[in-house]
């Protein structure tokens, strides 16, 4: 028995190293000089072949096809910080258009106005409830030869009048502030009336009161500053109608107006130091 | 038999992770051969019996012939030639000490490298694939190639060491519960 086991081991060795040297052989032989039996192994090997050729392949795909997800989490990791970078970068550019498309404004204002007018910037704005803006502070003051009542306009319209100066700062009274009083026309009609703000906390709003009832208003008018009184070159917009009023009797009707200017967005004004033309602004400037 | 597919195992999963690894840096100066130290190995390990260990490196050499994409039964007569020199060479000329056998194992892959290299020649003959361009970079490759299967070889050798161990504990186990019964 042993004998038998020990012939057996011994035959399974010879098998075992004489196999792939046969099948080598078989295999790197020239086509040409093969024989029958390297025929015969190679077709017995094939099956083998192909199946640890697959098994291989099958192990290794697998292998590498995590590899690739870890590539591929890395390219994503790298993809998302250059993304937030590029919104960052995407986002400073469009604050940046949009500021060179108010100065740009701004400046079309200026050489259209005429006189002498200053830019200046709004540093600090007097917030109440409802988010509502009731005063401006520019960084223009006395060092800059702003005075008060000197009128404050942008693009837009009009955004009030300097109300008071301090070294390099001057504060504006907004045209919705209730202590401010502008003499204005409806421009479709040439009906006059005196402007006065409303202080509103809720909303934006002014009161155009004397208007005779006579005059022709109706909702959608702009109203613009007539020129009198020297203080506002002439028609300057103020704002738009929304809402007449007609009492049942009185010698004048009443008109609530929405300023053309949005208090709370405003970032670059010009304050007015010298007359205008005064010319039409409100055609090319920003009619709403 | 549990032992010999997981040492097929280990042979496989060495051999995946080379590939993986050489898809993402480069190893054509240095490839190990890492199935050679796990032949290596069963050939001088007296528990291992000699079909088993023949069998087994049957089976590595076929899957590294598989992995390499080299000519069928090129690596799997090459290995199971390492397992009987190995044996043959005799089981206490295989070193305890990690720096020994880091030396024998060089010794072993570079012969086994210049084995495959033989093998090409005579049977590719009369293309004689690297000898005959440039004798000294073959060497170098030969070298080179050794040098990385020394260096990791007592890791790999420590894994199939263990392996080993626990089928040893597993029979010691079963012969004590047989005693008692």
């Amino acid at each position: 028995m042993n004998y038998f086991r020990r012939f057996r081991d011994a035959a399974i060795c010879v098998v075992l190293l004489a196999l792939p040297f046969f099948v080598l052989r078989a295999n790197l032989r020239d086509p040409s000089r093969t024989t029958g039996i390297d025929r015969t192994l190679l077709q017995l090997s094939a099956p083998f072949q192909y199946a640890a050729t697959q098994l291989a392949l099958g192990v290794s795909s697998i292998v590498q096809e995590y590899v690739y997800l870890i590539e591929v989490k890395r390219d994503n990791d790298r993809l998302r910080e250059e993304n937030a970078h590029l919104r960052e970068t995407a986002f400073k550019l469009s604050a940046q258009g949009e500021e060179n498309h108010r100065l740009r404004k701004l400046l079309a204002l200026r050489e259209q106005l005429g006189g002498t007018t200053l830019s200046a910037q709004v540093i600090s704005k007097e917030v109440r409830s409802y988010f509502r803006v009731i005063r401006l502070r520019l960084d223009r003051g006395e060092r800059d030869r702003v005075k008060d009542g000197m009128p404050v306009i942008t693009a837009d319209g009009l955004v009030g009048q300097i109300r008071r100066t301090a070294g390099r700062y001057s504060d504006v009274l907004l045209v919705a502030d209730k202590t401010s009083a502008i003499d204005v026309v409806v421009q479709r009609t040439g009906a006059r009336g005196m402007l006065k703000g409303t202080g509103s906390e809720e909303h934006y709003a002014c009161r155009l009161e004397y208007l005779s009832r006579e005059d022709d208003v109706q909702e959608g008018d702009l109203v613009v500053t007539s020129g009198l009184g020297q203080r506002f070159p002439a028609s300057i917009l103020v704002g738009r109608i929304h809402k007449v009023t007609k009492k049942e009797s009185g010698l004048y009707q009443e008109a609530m107006v929405t300023p053309a200017v949005n208090f709370s967005h405003l970032e670059e004004v010009l304050v007015m130091t010298a007359g205008s033309r005064a010319q039409g602004i409100e055609e090319e400037g920003g009619t709403k | 038999m549990i032992a010999s597919l997981l040492t097929i195992g280990l042979g496989l999963l060495l051999l995946t992770t080379q590939s993986a690894i050489a898809t993402l840096v480069s190893m054509h100066a240095f490839p190990p051969n890492v199935v050679l130290p796990i032949v290596v190995f069963m050939g001088v390990a007296s528990e291992v019996q000699l079909v088993r260990g023949a069998l087994t490196s049957f089976i590595l050499g076929y899957l590294l012939d598989a992995f390499c994409g080299s000519s069928m039964g090129l690596h799997t007569f090459v290995m199971v030639a390492a397992f009987f020199a190995s044996r043959g060479a005799g089981l206490r000329l295989f070193p305890q000490a990690a720096l020994l056998q880091v030396l024998a194992m060089f010794v072993a892959a570079a012969s086994a490298d210049a084995t495959v290299y033989a093998l090409r020649a005579i049977f590719e003959h009369p293309v004689l694939p690297g000898l005959g361009d440039d004798l000294k970079a073959t060497i170098q490759s030969v070298a080179a190639s050794a040098l990385a299967t020394a260096v990791l070889s007592p890791v790999i050798v420590a894994m199939a060491r263990r392996i080993e161990a626990t089928r040893h504990r597993r029979e010691e186990r079963a012969v004590i519960g047989k005693a008692h019964l």
